[in-house]
């Protein structure tokens, strides 16, 4: 099968064995060539990465955490439907849960680390395009939605954000998102301004409208790509 | 075969987990768990793995896993992210629930009555340890029904994940004397207006309703957690 570029290209920076595992059976679900129904079988996969079953049953339950697999009596992980709506799914709960971060955050008053993420993104915007950029943004994206729940300061909700960072992380490097990061730090901007001026409401508005944008990208994404496969 | 083991073993500490029976603080011993299931410890690590992708279990590097443990604070944090993501779903369940799951939430709530019926006869005015159980069960399905009406299973995962770790919390609470005549009274005025507004398809008042109800339990909960530091000191 003939994959769309940006599957094929071995580009991925990995940070671990474990997102390194997590990305590939991910691009196998987004390609299709993991159906919904399929069983992660640990030894077959362990073969198939060169790798031991350690990082791979923790890729596992990452999947898992963030619905891709589920868990099934005495079949182990077994993929789950994957399309369009799943990631409208994704993305509504991380709305929900980016959005308290950033209200919870709103009440803290330590603000000196927001105000250094939102220096750095405005020092982004005005920075040379060059390929060092790209590689920034991604970081700042990291950064900025982590400095948020860490100053919401809510263990609970902190574990379930970071869920989703792994995803994002590949769905980020694996879409080409460059022609987007523009609209993201104009989108960010906006948060973090309202955070600054400690306004709650507009920064919730400002956050969901983000989250929104970035689910709708990520769906013409997904929609072109499932296109492709037929 | 040796998925089907760890399979067995997270069912097996899980429920441990949530009768109570592996209290908050509690440390897992890996070898101690494995020879009491009859499997090697290798299935017992990836189920620990998982509870601790859940939640339940924290894992502190160095000394091993242990059940989570809750501060004052820890349930605060706990509910702040419930109210947000169970209010999301009342207002996602009035826009989509159907008319068969609208029933069954009709037969809970005339259930829940029928259990208030019940309570008030006892002559201490409290429910019974199997009037609770029942009452807790019907609980769990009248959430379970939204859940699922909401039409987003991942957002179900996450509820569910968030429920199971109150409910270790709450293993402690489930002391039937809680289960006063009034506070089954205030539940069934809660469900009836409640389904009300599903009907209605009213979802900014579902939204309200429901985060109303949340920040009631997150004060029952607070307030039981004082009394028993009270009695502790």
């Amino acid at each position: 099968m003939d994959l769309p570029l940006a599957l094929t290209t071995n580009s991925l920076r990995v940070t671990s064995l474990r997102q390194y595992i997590f990305n590939e059976i991910l691009k196998s679900i987004f390609t299709g060539e993991f159906e919904a129904g399929t069983r992660l079988k640990i030894q077959y996969l362990a073969k198939r990465y060169g790798v031991s079953s350690t990082p791979l049953r923790e890729a596992i339950i990452d999947l898992c955490g963030v619905g891709f697999a589920q868990f099934s009596l005495n079949r182990g992980a077994v993929v789950s439907a994957f399309g369009p709506q799943q990631i409208r799914d994704i993305y509504q709960v991380r709305r929900i849960l980016e959005v308290e971060s950033v209200h919870c955050a709103c009440d803290c008053r330590n603000l000196k680390d927001i105000e250094e993420v939102y220096t750095e993104t405005i020092n982004l915007q005005v920075a040379d395009r060059d390929e060092n950029w790209f590689r920034r943004c991604t970081e700042i994206d990291k950064k900025t939605h982590l400095t948020i729940v860490n100053a919401a300061g809510n263990s609970h909700l902190k574990h379930e954000i970071i869920r989703y960072e792994r995803l994002m992380n590949t769905i980020n490097l694996i879409m080409e998102q460059d022609k987007h990061y523009e609209d993201f730090l104009s989108e960010h901007l906006e948060i973090l301004e309202a955070m600054i001026h400690c306004d709650q409401k507009s920064a919730g508005e400002a956050m969901s409208n983000h989250i929104n944008a970035a689910g709708k990208r990520t769906v013409e994404w997904i929609s072109s790509l499932v296109e492709f496969q037929q | 075969m040796e998925q089907s083991f760890a399979e067995k073993s997270y069912e097996y500490i899980r429920d441990k987990l949530s009768c109570g029976e592996l209290p908050p603080g509690k440390r897992l011993v890996n070898r101690a768990l494995a020879s009491e299931i009859g499997v090697s410890v290798i299935p017992i690590r990836e189920a620990i793995h998982r509870l601790v992708s859940e939640g339940l279990v924290i894992h502190v590097p160095g000394a091993g896993a242990f059940v989570r443990k809750a501060n004052r604070e820890d349930l605060d944090n706990l509910y702040v992210l419930r109210d947000a993501l169970e209010s999301c779903v009342a207002a996602e369940a009035s826009r989509y629930i159907t008319g068969e799951q609208l029933e069954e939430l009709e037969e809970l709530l005339v259930r829940a009555k029928r259990d208030v019926e019940e309570i008030r006869k006892q002559p201490q005015g409290h429910s019974n340890r199997q009037q609770l159980e029942h009452w807790l069960d019907d609980e769990r399905q009248f959430h379970e029904l939204l859940v699922e009406a909401s039409r987003n299973p991942l957002l179900a995962k996450v509820i569910n994940e968030h429920r199971a770790i109150s409910n270790i919390f709450d293993a402690q609470r489930h002391d039937p004397r809680l289960l006063t005549v009034r506070v089954a009274e205030e539940t069934c005025r809660f469900k009836a207006e409640f389904l009300q507004v599903l009907r209605n398809r009213d979802a900014s008042l579902a939204r309200k309703l429901m985060s109303q109800q949340i920040q009631c339990g997150r004060k029952m909960v607070i307030e039981y957690f004082k009394y028993q530091k009270r009695n502790q000191n």
